[in-house]
């Protein structure tokens, strides 16, 4: 079971912010999680660009929450940034967003995406995603070592 | 013709006058040339015999040496007039006596010679040996004039000129008669000739004047006029046909010169026969070819013939299409002669293609614009239904996302009638996602088929306006006129369009108008028709088309907010069930929305 790993919610939405982190806290996921709400400063923490230098308070994440329309980076070009780096290539990435369309799916995949969620459309079926989520991706997997 | 005349005439008797002249002066040249030979040689012999008497008279003189008879017999040579000079020369050679007495004795020969005679200038002088007993005792010499000669030549010349004149004279009149019957034959047949050539009039004829070779000539002149005129008449008719054609058909020689140009080609090209003929094709059509000339050539040498079009010049300078074909003719021995050619003319053809060709190409260009502007609609709707995903649905997320956390966190602090309400929300919530979904799914499917199936307008209806409350009152006055009849179609669709219509209705009213709103249905021949009349602001008839269109919203969205989209999606769905929508309004007169669709037959 994995609980210092941190955990990343890339997403603007404040509602979507706020039911998500019910969620997990529902699903009792202890993880420290943080959030930004655009893809510049998904991509500013995740290469450790300004105050998240400061690895201490802003610790690399294990996984990833990515929504794909995000305010002045997409989503789609955060993943792409994430995979061109070598010491992310290990980096869990689960895109979640309300879009289902086909492009958009098949290109997070080719842009090397761990998986593609559809925001649940139900309060229960977003409390039963978490609990899945800390079942498969916590207490299963396995991550490498940073 | 004259000239001619006279050179025929003159040349006829310059032969026959100077044959004669030839004849006669050869003639009197033998007879002079005989008549002096034969003096001379009479003066010889007549010189011989008169000396040999001398000689043998004087013989004694000098036997004897008396002088005096010896000048006396000499004086005997006064009876010849030509003798100019005579001597007799002793033994020793010395002068013995001489004739005449008074001649000076330098003018006798200083020394004799041998004896005969000799001729010297204008005389013929002669040396005697004289003799006595067989012994040469002397020699005589004599010396004769020509003059006798001259006398007798002048006399010959002046007979041989007069006969020569004579002769002249009498040819020139037999000439004169001889040469008609030689050169008139020549002369009808010249003029003959010459009508033809000149008039091209093959039906004259050469009158045959004698039964010799002339005879012939002519007669084989005429046969030959007969043959060519027989020919011409051929021709002419041949021609003639030609000439009803109404292609022009054209002849060429090897040096492009135009040898033929019947009447076809002079209405093509309004250049006469008389004006083409002899003109170099190509440069009097300023033809176009289509293909470099050595190309065509080529063929033309290679198949005998070649067909293509033309651009030409006419001699108004209009330019004109034509089809021409060519064919090469050979002559008798296989080279190549002459070339056919037709031309038909194609202009308006040529245009009519061009003016086709033209059009096509500004359908292409028409087809090609519409094709990006469809693109360009695809695009939006693409970009649209990608929006709708992703914007309108998160709003909804939160919505039962919150009202779930308030019925899970807040329980115990709620009433029931807050708990209904919340779960109103949560249902409601529902709905427009899934209606969301539906417009999204319809949005994918638009391309294909969609099947459809009898509906309940009623029931959909009801639905409708009871799960959204600015379709009820006092918000709104929605009266359904019932029975509605039952349509073919697709509920999602017609879901759609019904809250979409009544959306507007209820949406467009002036500020504190209360919506009234009438829905009500009319049987036509096989489909129903929906109607959908309301109290709002109304809109002009010029934007009627426009409210159809995608965004193509009449009024601010500040002042009533929507996309502008809700009656493009009614149009395409009601098209999508094989149904119409429409519009009758005017601006603040109401509108009244309609669909017709396509009726269920309850038998079936």
């Amino acid at each position: 079971m994995t609980t210092d790993r941190a955990i990343l919610l890339v997403e603007d939405n404040e509602d979507d912010v706020f039911l998500m982190k019910r969620a997990l806290k529902g699903a009792r996921v202890i993880n420290p999680l943080f959030v930004v709400d655009d893809g510049q400063e998904a991509v500013d923490y995740l290469g450790g660009a300004g105050k998240f230098s400061d690895r201490g308070n802003y610790p690399l994440p294990a996984v990833v929450f990515l929504d794909l329309k995000l305010p002045l980076i997409s989503g789609h070009e955060v993943l792409a940034w994430i995979r061109r780096r070598k010491e992310f290539e290990s980096l869990v990435v689960i895109v979640l967003t309300s879009s289902n369309e086909a492009s958009d799916l098949s290109r997070c995949y080719s842009l090397g995406a761990n998986s593609y969620i559809v925001k649940p459309p139900s309060p229960e079926q977003l409390d039963d995603l978490a609990k899945a989520f800390k079942w498969y991706w916590l207490e299963y997997n396995q991550f490498k070592d940073n | 013709m004259a000239q001619l005349q006279t050179s025929i005439k003159k040349r006829v008797r310059a032969v026959i006058l100077s044959a004669s002249v030839i004849v006669l002066l050869v003639t009197a040249a033998a007879f002079v040339t005989y008549e002096a030979f034969a003096f001379r040689a009479q003066l010889v012999r007549d010189l011989s015999t008169l000396a040999a008497v001398i000689a043998d008279n004087s013989a004694a003189t000098l036997a004897f040496d008396n002088r005096a008879v010896a000048e006396d017999i000499l004086a005997a040579l006064r009876a010849e007039p030509d003798i100019v000079a005579a001597a007799l020369y002793d033994r020793e050679g010395r002068v013995f006596a001489k004739y005449p007495s008074t001649l000076e004795t330098s003018m006798l020969p200083a020394r004799l010679e041998s004896d005969g005679y000799r001729f010297i200038e204008g005389a013929v002088i002669l040396f005697m040996p004289v003799t006595q007993e067989q012994k040469p005792i002397g020699t005589l010499y004599l010396q004769s004039s020509f003059r006798r000669l001259y006398e007798q030549f002048w006399l010959y010349g002046t007979i041989v000129t007069a006969v020569l004149f004579g002769s002249l004279a009498l040819a020139f009149i037999l000439s004169t008669l001889l040469q008609k019957r030689i050169s008139d034959p020549i002369l009808a047949l010249t003029q003959a000739a010459q009508t033809v050539s000149q008039r091209g009039d093959y039906s004259v004829r050469a009158p045959k004047l004698t039964e010799d070779e002339l005879g012939i000539l002519t007669d084989a002149f005429n046969r030959m006029l007969s043959e060519t005129q027989e020919n011409q008449r051929h021709l002419a008719e041949q021609a003639r046909l030609l000439d009803l054609s109404t292609d022009a058909i054209i002849v060429r020689d090897m040096q492009n010169t135009i040898v033929f140009w019947n009447r076809g080609a002079e209405e093509i090209y309004g250049w006469t026969r008389a004006e083409a003929l002899g003109k170099v094709k190509a440069e009097l059509l300023y033809t176009e070819f289509p293909e470099p000339l050595e190309q065509i050539i080529g063929t033309l040498q290679r198949d005998n013939r070649w067909a293509g079009d033309l651009i030409q010049t006419r001699r108004d300078g209009a330019r004109i299409h034509v089809s021409t074909r060519w064919v090469l003719d050979h002559d008798a021995r296989g080279n190549p002669a002459r070339v056919l050619i037709t031309d038909n003319e194609i202009t308006v053809r040529k245009q009519a293609e061009e003016l086709m060709k033209s059009e096509a190409r500004r359908l292409d260009a028409l087809v090609e614009q519409r094709t990006v502007r469809l693109q360009e609609t695809i695009g939006e709707l693409e970009a649209f239904s990608y929006s709708i995903s992703h914007d309108m649905r998160a709003p909804l997320r939160a919505m039962q996302g919150y009202a779930k956390a308030l019925l899970a966190d807040y329980k115990d602090r709620l009433d029931p009638d807050a708990m209904q309400y919340l779960d109103r929300i949560s249902r409601s919530a529902n709905r427009l996602d899934s209606l969301i979904q539906d417009v999204l799914a319809y949005s994918r499917v638009a391309k294909g088929e969609i099947g459809l199936h009898p509906v309940n307008l009623e029931a959909l209806i009801e639905d409708i306006l009871s799960t959204r409350p600015e379709f009820q009152a006092p918000q709104a006055h929605i009266l359904v006129e019932k029975p509605l009849h039952r349509v073919l179609g697709h509920e999602a669709y017609l879901t759609q369009c019904l809250t979409n219509l009544l959306g507007n209705a209820v949406k467009f009213v002036p500020v504190g108008v209360v919506p009234d709103v009438r829905v009500r249905s009319e049987r036509l021949d096989g489909k129903v028709r929906l109607w959908f009349e309301d109290n709002g602001v109304g809109i002009d008839p010029s934007h009627h088309e426009r409210i159809f269109q995608i965004f193509g919203q009449v009024y601010p969205e500040k002042k009533y907010g929507g996309t502008g989209i809700g009656l493009a999606i009614v149009r395409k769905a009601v098209q999508r069930m094989n149904g119409e929508v429409g519009v009758e309004s005017g601006l603040d007169k109401g509108s009244r929305f309609w669909l017709i669709l396509n009726e269920v037959k309850y038998d079936n």
